[in-house]
């Protein structure tokens, strides 16, 4: 994956958003709880957001290094896209 | 022998912790503690009532303070189990609309989900433990087997004599675990009866999408008026389903008018006045609001005075189902009582 790589809510997904929590569902009744910052990045998933401008943007919200921010994205963001949950643009 | 409506059905007050979470985000609110040892008693209540997404945000908002940690974290699981629940269930709901508008069958979805979308800016907010949909009068029969088909099981006993499409308020099917509220009527007994369920289709529903599938909804004032029915008529009023009357008037603007007009001709005026009344007597709203003043001067005769107190007190199924006698035509009671007769030597309903 690169920084310029582009994600977006996958359209077949229903979803629940609490404060550093992030409940996602498939139709076929497949469930995926996240803890931590999942229902930020959820948030800025409703538009086509490439890597870098997502990591930016918590970036600027949160002061962490870039480095740790990107790491912890980049990985959400393959488990989300491995289950589903995400529709990728390379 | 008639009177005014009054906000005197309710038998249960309940903890001011869970009275702000109701009022979070309608009104301002003064701070009010949770402790122990009330505090495990008042999470439990707001499971039973849906109400931990609005506990949980009057705490976020400091409407309702919660000085132990372990309490905190006790709501902050609960929410995140119930929002679990939310999606399952919508998950089936996207699946049971897949197959009723393969079928055609003609249907609505209502309370839970659709109000949670519809009407709470944030959805989390509104938890829900099943799915409802109402079936379409002219669909009902060809909707039911249409799920008994798919593996959608019924648990309660079925009446005889067509009891659910003739008389009844629906029926609860269980499947994947989860449970559907199919509703053939808002209600069943005396306000039940006098129904017209076909009136809510002839006006174009609004939607929710779900997964990309766009499921059909009523509009706002079809929504008011179940959530009137469900507040006065589902049993132990609660402060959830109140707060759904409160955020159809007061934050979605319902046509309230329209509400109390389909109310008249069902002969339902009172369950409608009756729900807005303790709406804002449980909640404490001091707000003036037309659709208040108008409930508070519907007058309400002793029979529906009557019956809206039976179904308050959370009366067994076959007397509430008994206080539609005096509505039926003369010539369909005796088939009524003897549908409803077994019941007395067999099952207590």
């Amino acid at each position: 994956m690169s920084g310029s790589d582009r994600w977006k809510r996958a359209q077949s997904v229903v979803w629940r958003m609490a404060p550093g929590y992030l409940a996602l569902g498939t139709v076929e009744g497949d469930v995926l709880e996240v803890e931590g910052s999942g229902d930020e990045v959820w948030r800025h998933l409703e538009r086509w957001v490439s890597t870098d401008e997502l990591v930016a943007r918590l970036t600027a919200r949160h002061g962490v290094a870039d480095e740790d921010l990107a790491a912890e994205v980049v990985a959400l963001l393959g488990e989300l896209r491995s289950a589903g949950y995400v529709e990728h643009n390379e | 022998m008639s009177f005014a409506a009054r906000a005197t059905l309710s038998t249960t007050s309940e903890h001011p912790a869970l009275v702000s979470a109701a009022r979070s985000g309608l009104v301002q609110t003064r701070s009010v503690r949770l402790d122990q040892p009330e505090a495990v008693a008042v999470l439990e209540r707001a499971r039973f009532d849906h109400l931990t997404g609005m506990l949980a945000a009057a705490v976020f908002d400091g409407t309702v303070v919660i000085g132990d940690a372990s309490v905190r974290e006790r709501l902050e699981r609960q929410w995140h189990d119930e929002l679990r629940l939310c999606i399952a269930l919508e998950s089936f709901a996207v699946r049971t609309a897949r197959m009723l508008d393969a079928a055609g069958i003609s249907w609505r979805l209502t309370k839970g989900p659709a109000v949670a979308h519809l009407d709470y800016g944030d959805p989390s907010l509104r938890t829900f433990g099943d799915v409802d949909v109402v079936i379409h009068p002219g669909d009902w029969a060809d909707a039911q087997q249409l799920l008994a088909g798919y593996g959608f099981e019924r648990h309660a006993p079925t009446l005889p004599g067509s009891y659910d499409s003739r008389f009844g308020k629906g029926v609860t099917l269980t499947a994947d675990g989860l449970e559907l509220d199919v509703h053939r009527r808002f209600a069943v007994g005396r306000f039940g009866v006098t129904t017209r369920m076909e009136d809510l289709f002839a006006t174009a529903a609004d939607e929710i999408e779900l997964a990309g599938h766009a499921l059909p909804a009523f509009p706002p004032a079809h929504r008011l008026l179940h959530a009137c029915y469900h507040a006065s008529l589902g049993g132990f009023r609660r402060l959830r389903a109140l707060r759904d009357v409160a955020q159809l008037l007061l934050v979605t603007g319902a046509e309230w008018e329209l509400t109390f007009d389909i109310a008249r001709t069902w002969k339902g005026e009172a369950v409608v006045a009756s729900a807005i009344v303790e709406c804002w007597k449980q909640l404490e709203l001091d707000i003036d609001h037309p659709a208040h003043e108008r409930a508070m001067t519907t007058t309400i005769s002793n029979a529906d005075d009557r019956a809206l107190r039976l179904f308050a007190s959370g009366a067994p199924f076959r007397r509430q189902a008994l206080s539609a006698v005096s509505r039926l035509p003369l010539h369909q009671v005796p088939t009524y009582l003897w549908i409803l007769a077994p019941h007395r030597r067999g099952r207590r309903l």
